[in-house]
């Protein structure tokens, strides 16, 4: 059996075996509602569709015929995708979703829909859902990505078959990176290490010398924290680093949508916009401007990671684990580090950036939010010394 | 002819075109009813036309304005400056109708508004409406109230009031006529307390003081009447965490340049002066506590306001 679609997907043997089983038996019925978890850069979306276009196609997912390059593409018209760059999915998104899931297919078998990040919906939102999850249509199938199971309300996860992902190892990331970027496979490797195994993040670290530096600046600044002040000024200058980092992301693209919207409108890029079209180009402005608040959380998030990944080799070191560092180009600071504070107060930070994400989601400062980390990763160098 | 001439909201007066202006709306509301007193007074059955915000038509005016049959006396008030008002005034100036008063409310500078002020100030009697800033013109404003009620108050009460009600002008306006009303000869502090139950009215900086002065119990009391008058508390633990960083950020660094901080350089020296007998863990709990406390305000904890009261206390005691 071929099976095209699923070659993109890199060290999700077991689940990809799972999947194949399923579309090789659709003859005899396929569960309507599937939930894919996994971490950050497992291709939670990427399986979704691939386990789409193999639903669809009559060969199993070849990858070539029709049915497998529209769903690949994104433009098979019976496979919905609801995915947001905002920082919850609407609920009339679901709503609308939801009545248009009811319809039949059209050159396909099936009617799917894939909802990633549906971790992003709130209790309410969930509950639309979930009428439609408990009623299944026939011939309808539900695909729910999410970081984990405990992400959905236990009504939802209770009516969905569940497939887990891992994470793929330093070596298939890096091997996908030089075979699909053509990156030098040093930089290859060192850039999978630091991304700790995010696809896309690893990618961008390979590619782009800007997230190089802005690592390299992120855990410059907290290695640097050795006093009270010194944690304040540490805390405003990560909040400029991911707010760099969004801007850098989103100038581009928001600049560029308000020029399509002004050509839409039959209007010159420099013209005036006049008041009866102002309401949508208002619109178009709330939606960047709400693009934008994710945009710099997802900032925010990325320096905690690199924290994380700096405060886990300190505390491996502390406990004489046998692990592989992610950043052993700064041996000097994790030695100073792990001889300075012990094992509790490493966990404290770790624990502290696990609490720090859940202020973020729930509006706290950002800059407050990353003051109070610093401040409990104050290293007294005459201590260490 | 008035022409050109400006007054205050309390002397407003009538006359063929009176422009109000200036950003205080409850000024601009009593001047406009003042016009409307002063030209019932003469005239019992005065028209009145009020047109609102965005309601104006090129040339409405000259039928509102134009004479019925009996001559009666109009008044015309206008919401707000539109398109094509200002054309149509100045048309109108030129053979002014008799008997009629047009008020024309301008609340800002911009677009026709600017433009109707413009063209036609010099022909009319400028009303200004000034934002009040100053506890002395808020002094002035209760004593020109009183005398107006014919009330004797004196300045202890004035005071008092002017705690309670500092920060909207409509409020206190209302406040001194309830206690004119309120059947007392004379209004002395007792009248006040007793009327207003000893509200104060204080803001998020005040709070923050008394607490980093170490006066936990007073940073209590300003916070629960803060609470009670409506201070947000979203915003006051912006302002309280504002004054921590300020604090935090300059304890192992009090040379710092005022262009590194982002602070005023009085702002510093008071940061520097209030950092006496704090030591760094106080301060770095401290910074951590006014996280949880944001935390708590924005829907972790049922109980915002005990937070708040909490990080106050803190503030308050390390201090010491």
């Amino acid at each position: 059996m071929t099976s095209g679609v699923f070659d993109q997907l890199l060290g999700q043997p077991e689940a990809i075996e799972q999947l194949q089983r399923t579309v090789a038996g659709k003859l005899e019925g396929v569960h309507h509602a599937w939930l894919f978890t996994g971490p950050a850069g497992s291709g939670r979306s990427l399986l979704a569709k691939a386990f789409a276009a193999a639903l669809q196609c009559d060969n199993a997912g070849c990858g070539r015929c029709q049915q497998c390059s529209l769903t690949i593409a994104g433009a098979h018209p019976d496979v919905l995708t609801l995915a947001t760059e905002r920082v919850l999915i609407r609920i009339d998104e679901v709503r609308e979703l939801v009545q248009k899931s009811g319809m039949n297919s059209t050159i396909g078998d099936y009617r799917i829909v894939i909802i990633e990040d549906s971790d992003r919906m709130t209790e309410r939102t969930s509950n639309v859902l979930l009428k439609a999850l408990e009623e299944p249509q026939d011939k309808t199938i539900w695909i729910l990505c999410a970081p984990s199971v405990a992400d959905l309300l236990p009504t939802i996860r209770s009516r969905t078959m569940n497939v887990l992902l891992r994470l793929p190892s330093v070596e298939e990331v890096a091997e996908l990176l030089v075979q699909r970027d053509k990156v030098d496979r040093d930089l290859a490797i060192r850039s999978a290490r630091q991304a700790q195994n995010h696809v896309g993040m690893a990618r961008r670290l390979a590619v782009s010398q800007d997230a190089r530096s802005r690592r390299a600046e992120t855990l410059r600044e907290i290695a640097g924290i050795t006093n009270l002040s010194r944690a304040m000024v540490a805390a405003e200058k990560l909040l400029g680093v991911a707010k760099r980092d969004a801007e850098a992301l989103a100038q581009e693209r928001d600049k560029s949508e308000k020029e399509h919207l002004m050509l839409a409108y039959g209007l010159a890029i420099d013209e005036k916009i006049p008041p009866n079209l102002r309401p949508q180009f208002k619109g178009l402005e709330e939606n960047q401007k709400r693009r934008n608040t994710r945009a710099l959380r997802d900032g925010i998030d990325r320096i905690f990671t690199d924290a994380e990944s700096f405060f886990r080799d300190v505390l491996a070191l502390q406990l004489g684990a046998n692990v592989e560092m992610t950043n052993p180009e700064l041996a000097d600071d994790l030695q100073l580090r792990q001889l300075g504070t012990n094992a509790v107060a490493s966990i404290a930070v770790l624990d502290a950036i696990t609490e720090s994400r859940k202020r973020l989601a729930s509006n706290v400062r950002d800059l407050l939010v990353l003051e109070s980390l610093c401040t409990l990763m104050i290293l007294r160098r005459d201590l260490a010394a | 002819m008035t022409n050109g001439r400006t007054v205050s909201w309390h002397q407003a007066e009538p006359a063929n075109l009176v422009l109000i202006s200036g950003p205080e709306s409850y000024f601009a509301s009593r001047a406009s009813r003042l016009i409307k007193d002063k030209l019932r007074a003469s005239h019992e059955d005065l028209e009145v036309n009020e047109v609102t915000d965005g309601e104006y038509s090129p040339g409405l005016i000259f039928s509102l304005a134009s004479p019925s049959l009996f001559n009666e006396p109009r008044l015309v008030i206008i919401g707000s400056a539109s398109e094509g008002l200002a054309e149509d005034l100045e048309q109108l100036l030129l053979d002014p109708a008799e008997n009629c008063t047009i008020v024309v409310r301008i609340p800002n500078l911009v677009g026709h508004n600017g433009k109707l002020k413009k063209q036609l100030s010099a022909s009319a009697l400028n009303v200004s409406c000034e934002e009040v800033k100053k506890d002395v013109d808020r002094i002035d404003f209760i004593k020109r109230e009183f005398q107006r009620l014919e009330t004797p108050i004196d300045l202890p009460a004035i005071r008092a009031l002017v705690a309670a009600f500092g920060s909207d002008m409509g409020e206190l306006g209302a406040a001194c006529d309830q206690l004119s009303n309120s059947g007392a000869l004379k209004i002395s502090l007792v009248e006040v307390e007793r009327t207003f139950q000893g509200r104060v009215e204080t803001n998020a900086f005040k709070i923050a003081d008394a607490a980093l002065a170490g006066n936990a119990g007073e940073a209590i009391r300003l916070f629960r009447h803060g609470f009670a008058t409506g201070i947000d508390s979203v915003a006051l633990t912006a302002a309280l965490s504002m004054k921590i960083r300020q604090l935090a950020r300059l304890f192992n660094d009090r040379n710092a340049p005022a262009a590194a901080t982002g602070m005023q350089p009085w702002q510093q020296d008071r940061a520097i002066k209030e950092l006496a007998g704090w030591t760094e863990p106080q301060l770095i709990e401290l910074v951590q506590l006014a996280a949880q406390t944001d935390f708590d305000v924005k829907g972790a904890s049922r109980d915002p306001e005990y937070s708040i009261e909490k990080l106050l206390l803190a503030m308050a005691k390390s201090g010491q």
